[in-house]
């Protein structure tokens, strides 16, 4: 439908040249046209949506939106109207109101590949299935002869859950190519492929084996035929064929671990009968002298002699051949006492035949052999695994390591690795920053120097040493490339770091980096949306597609999300954090301190903040000046800068609570099995007075924890607490009432228990277990505030031989936060790790 | 409660008890609102003399296609709706109206479309007598609620759970105009 504003010859000119500036990006010119156009034509619908369009692309969004609408309010009837109104849209990531503007825009002009084509993605990025299908067919019917067009429409039927319906496209689409395809067409087969997947997952196996064997011939992707045959043919009980196609595929790859699971299936062996099992592994084993499945496999299910004996031949061949990772293939089988022995005493024996070896001058001379150094290195590992830990023993192997072979860079780093087990990160960072010296270039052992030197809190030394492989001249500096390389371990690390310093506001700035890198992944989607299309790449596209609806499952995501909350929470606990930093045992005294003193250590963390700000700020400055030298900026093309690079303002918010649950929604959403995040969800909602919410969470942990866990405990005894010191004027807003949450509670812990006795009760049966002693202790202090100075029990763990270092750490953080003389402790402590920094300097 | 202004100039309000102007008012709906209602709630516009009265499509300038609707009904005192549907219009005396939907295109809100709408609906309401409009409100729709709350509507205590069966949270709040001038 033309617009019903149409303009005089040159005019329409004018407007072609519009358009061509806007797709060259030539902002400013296309503006100026613009207003040539209008000053004719003031009232023109369509040169007023171009400027709307070119104004938001020059940052002014607001003033982008005013004029858009005034465009539509001059010309409703104009698709390019709408079609800007949508882009706006999108450009503000409001696709909801995105896509109703293009489904107006096609109202007026239903043909046009632009405008479906952007209402598809927008479908597909919101899983707006039954719409994805109606686009991807209006599109099929304008453009038949492109192949990509018929497989998006069996994608979204796909997607929208119509397995027929799709496999019916596909077979339409086949029967107009009349089988006219060219040997070497991947795209071709990748559909048929995909064809195939979309039988077998409507449950006929024997049509999808069938199908598959129609097209064996020609198919390009041989390993994913073989991979389907072996699978279907298990599937459907042909065992025989099955482990043929199993061993065709094992000798193609000794190393694929699923191949033999799937092998002992088709051969009938009960997971009980590992006498058979062996045989397989055996054969393989013999049949490819290099191959390291076959060996490894079987060391999970040996035992006793027959574990002796495999694993000494697979250890003695590795350390022999100097294979750095030897520890590492094997530590799995360190939950195993018996097997973690027998490691032991194997590599032990190696090491000690080579002593007595040398005693006896049996070297040859020509250096120390592989074996020797591998052996010292398994043991130093050995000593510094958590089940074993020992580590002046570690450190002598490592020594002795050093010494035959001065610059092997694995023994410096697992030098620095026990040190920081030891507790002692400065020293651990320091050994890490010795070993990257010996390799400049080494870039692996650069970024373990930067996590070191992070655990050590020391982060502008850590930027420094990732700054020796970052883009220095990129917007916002190293930090700024590691931001935009989305680099989120160092992210993650230097937000933990800030945690531990207290400086919430930078911290909570690195966890919003994070936030938004997940959100970029998240919209990077729009990018495969079309190209695997156009690539035809449809099984690895569909995959992505489920990859993307767990994105916020990711451990990354879970560990950024727990931290975040961590920080809200602490904010809205101690509101005083959000000045900056106050040293640990600052911040819990704050609330006890005297004004002068508050001031004080105010003024203090004020400071230090800005200390920390102006040094930023001056960074910046002098990388800013390098920048503008050689830095081309496209034509009006906005930078935008950060307008709070600390974080400042992130921690001055006035809802912390509200922040907090804007991290929890994902997090429970996605990771409702993880304890931490129920644990997270109760904290976040006890304190917002959402008393069901909170309820729901501390369900959800009971089923996920055993009863006796520390944490389970103190969440029920806390909620029960809350619950009974409700005031009545408390407010419930629909559907919940007082009458239901007392209902519930009750079920977990009756009214009528008394909770100091019973917390008692749980302290005395669990006194020997540090967590619960901590949990015990934090509920006290609720119940009974003026016996938080009884700290006892706390300083008796630290009598237990099996209390860890990261134990005793926590039990001194718990002492910080209740604001008690810690010097009685660390003494005990630092007795106990002599080398941890944290228990140092006890008055 | 704000002052009335004068609606614009560009805008010009009709019956949608035309075949055409119905089917504008559907896919308008359809686009808008997030749940679809049944083909009655249509065709009853073309059937029903008081759903005809109480349903309008607004026009802006002189264009074919519209930019906003409305569409009420009328019901008995105690909310059920007349056992047969009331020919002659004009022996309403009292009863309350129910506001089922009433939506504009995004760009152009913000001018007084709604207002102009809503207006046309109380300007029947006062005739008739009856003793309130009220309609159910998307819980989460801040915009709404907070647009009739404006245009003197009382927003009920609490919220109807599981009303809008598609929507998460799916509650709805309740909310009323008490029509005053009773002739
Ligand atoms: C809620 C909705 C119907 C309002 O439509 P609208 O046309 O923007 O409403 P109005 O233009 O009448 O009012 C919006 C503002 O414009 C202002 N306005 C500007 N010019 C005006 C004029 N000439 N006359 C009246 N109001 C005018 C009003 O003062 C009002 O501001 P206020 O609420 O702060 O007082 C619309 O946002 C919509 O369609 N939303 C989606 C569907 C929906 O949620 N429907 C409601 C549930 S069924």
């Amino acid at each position: 439908m033309p617009t019903s504003q149409p303009l005089a010859s040159k005019d329409a000119s004018l407007f072609r040249q519009v358009l061509k500036c806007y797709e060259q990006k030539q902002y400013k010119k296309g503006l100026k046209t613009c207003e040539q156009i209008l000053r004719k034509n003031p009232k023109h619908g369509e040169t007023l949506a171009m400027k709307g369009l070119i104004t938001n692309s020059l940052g002014k969004t607001e003033e982008a939106f005013a004029i858009a609408k005034d465009a539509l309010r001059q010309d409703m009837k104009s698709h390019v109207c709408w079609h800007v109104y949508g882009l706006l849209y999108r450009s503000e990531k409001n696709f909801e109101e995105s896509i109703k503007a293009y489904k107006m825009a096609l109202r007026f002009e239903p043909d046009s590949q632009q405008i479906l084509r952007d209402l598809a993605l927008l479908q597909i990025q919101m899983r707006n299935y039954d719409g994805y299908v109606e686009t991807r067919k209006s599109i099929l019917q304008t453009r038949p002869q492109l192949r990509q067009n018929w497989t998006a429409v069996a994608i979204a039927y796909h997607l929208a859950g119509q397995l027929d319906e799709a496999e019916k496209v596909l077979i339409k689409y086949e029967e107009t190519i009349q089988g006219n395809v060219p040997k070497w067409d991947i795209e071709h087969w990748e559909t048929a492929l995909y064809k195939n997947r979309i039988i077998a997952d409507s449950g006929d196996i024997g049509r999808a084996l069938e199908h598959l064997e129609s097209m064996a011939k020609n198919c390009l992707d041989k390993v994913a035929l073989l991979e389907l045959r072996a699978e279907y043919l298990l599937k459907l009980g042909r065992k025989e064929e099955a482990q043929q196609a199993y061993r065709i595929l094992l000798d193609r790859n000794p190393e694929r671990r699923d191949y033999y699971a799937e092998l002992e299936k088709a051969m009938g062996i009960a997971p009980k009968n590992r006498h058979e099992a062996k045989a397989i592994y055996d054969e393989y084993a013999n049949k490819f002298e290099r191959s390291d499945a076959p060996r490894r496999i079987p060391l999970d299910f040996l035992e006793g002699d027959e574990f002796r004996e495999a694993a000494n031949a697979y250890l003695s061949a590795k350390l022999k051949k100097g294979v750095p990772s030897t520890f590492a293939n094997i530590k799995a089988l360190y939950a195993d006492d018996a097997k973690r022995q027998t490691i032991f005493e194997l590599v032990n024996s190696y090491n000690e035949a080579q002593e007595q070896g040398k005693e006896n001058g049996e070297t040859n001379g020509s250096g120390p052999s592989q074996f020797r150094l591998w052996t010292l290195y398994f043991l130093a590992q050995h000593y510094d695994h958590y089940r074993t830990r020992n580590m002046d023993k570690a450190l002598e192997c490592l020594n002795k390591a050093l010494k035959l072979a001065p610059n092997t860079v694995e023994f410096h780093m697992t030098t620095a690795r026990v040190y920081k087990h030891a507790g002692d990160l400065q020293k651990a960072a320091q050994k890490m920053d010795e070993a990257r010296i010996l390799d400049k270039s080494d870039r692996y052992i650069n970024t373990k120097t930067a996590k070191y030197q992070l655990r050590n809190d020391q982060n502008e030394d850590a930027l420094k040493t990732m700054s020796l492989f970052t883009r220095n001249e990129a917007n916002g500096g190293p930090l700024g490339d590691l931001l935009e390389m989305q680099c989120v371990w160092y992210v993650a690390e230097d937000a933990e770091s800030y945690m531990r310093q207290n400086l919430l506001s930078l911290a909570l700035k690195r966890y919003q980096s994070l936030w938004e890198i997940f959100e970029v992944w998240t919209e990077d989607q729009f990018d495969f949306h079309s190209f695997s299309l156009r690539k035809g790449q449809i099984r690895a596209y569909i995959d992505m597609l489920k990859w993307e609806d767990s994105l916020r499952s990711h451990p990354m995501f879970v560990r950024a999300a727990l931290g975040a909350i961590g920080a809200y929470i602490k904010l809205a606990d101690m509101p005083c954090l959000a000045q900056g930093a106050l040293a640990n045992g600052d911040a819990a005294r704050y609330e006890k301190m005297t004004d002068a003193e508050r001031k004080r250590a105010l003024k203090k963390a004020k400071k230090d903040a800005q200390k920390a700000q102006e040094r930023a700020a001056a960074l910046a400055a002098a990388k800013k000046d390098d920048k503008n030298k050689n830095a081309q900026v496209a034509e009006g093309e906005v930078k935008k800068e950060d307008p709070d690079p600390h974080g400042i303002a992130l921690a001055r918010t006035e809802t912390p609570l509200e922040e907090a649950a804007k991290w929890l929604k994902p997090l429970l959403e996605m990771s409702p099995e993880r304890l931490e995040a129920q644990i997270a969800g109760f904290e976040v909602q006890i304190r917002r007075r959402q008393w069901t919410l909170a309820l729901n969470c501390l369900n959800k942990a009971r089923e996920l924890a055993t009863p006796e866990d520390p944490r389970v405990h103190e969440m029920v005894v806390r909620l029960r607490h809350a619950v009974n010191t409700l005031p009545a004027e408390e407010e419930f807003k629909a559907p919940e009432t007082r009458e239901a949450l007392l209902e519930e509670v009750e079920k977990i812990l009756s009214k009528d228990t008394e909770l100091s006795a019973y917390n008692d009760e749980f302290l005395e049966k669990n006194k020997d277990s540090a967590a619960h002693v901590r949990s015990a202790l934090r509920i006290r202090s609720v119940l009974k505030p003026e016996a938080k100075k009884d700290m006892s029990p706390l300083l008796s763990v630290l009598d237990i031989e099996s209390t860890t270092l990261d134990e005793a750490n926590e039990g001194l953080k718990l002492l910080y936060s209740f604001g008690v003389d810690e010097n009685g402790y660390k003494t005990k402590a630092a007795a106990k790790f002599p080398l941890a920094k944290v228990f140092k300097g006890a008055k | 409660m704000s002052p009335p202004l004068t609606p614009p100039p560009q805008l010009h309000l009709a019956p949608a008890s035309d075949p055409k102007n119905i089917s504008s008012l559907k896919r308008l709906n359809t686009l808008l609102l997030p749940i679809p209602y049944r083909e009655s709630f249509y065709s009853d516009i073309l059937s029903n003399a008081t759903d005809s009265a109480l349903s309008r499509v607004a026009f802006w300038e002189g264009s074919i296609s519209i930019v906003g609707g409305i569409r009420a009904r009328w019901e008995l005192t105690d909310g059920t709706l007349p056992k047969e549907p009331i020919a002659d219009i004009t022996t309403i005396r009292g009863g309350k109206i129910y506001l089922m939907t009433i939506c504009v295109l995004s760009p152009f809100r913000g001018v007084g479309v709604a207002a102009a709408l809503l207006a046309d609906v109380v300007e029947t309401a006062k005739r008739w007598g009856v003793e309130e409009v009220y309609a159910h409100v998307w819980q989460e729709n801040r915009d709404a609620l907070e647009w009739y709350r404006k245009r003197g509507f009382v927003v009920d205590e609490g919220v109807v759970e599981g009303y809008y069966m598609r929507l998460k949270p799916g509650g709805a709040r309740i909310v009323r105009l008490r029509i005053k001038g009773v002739s």
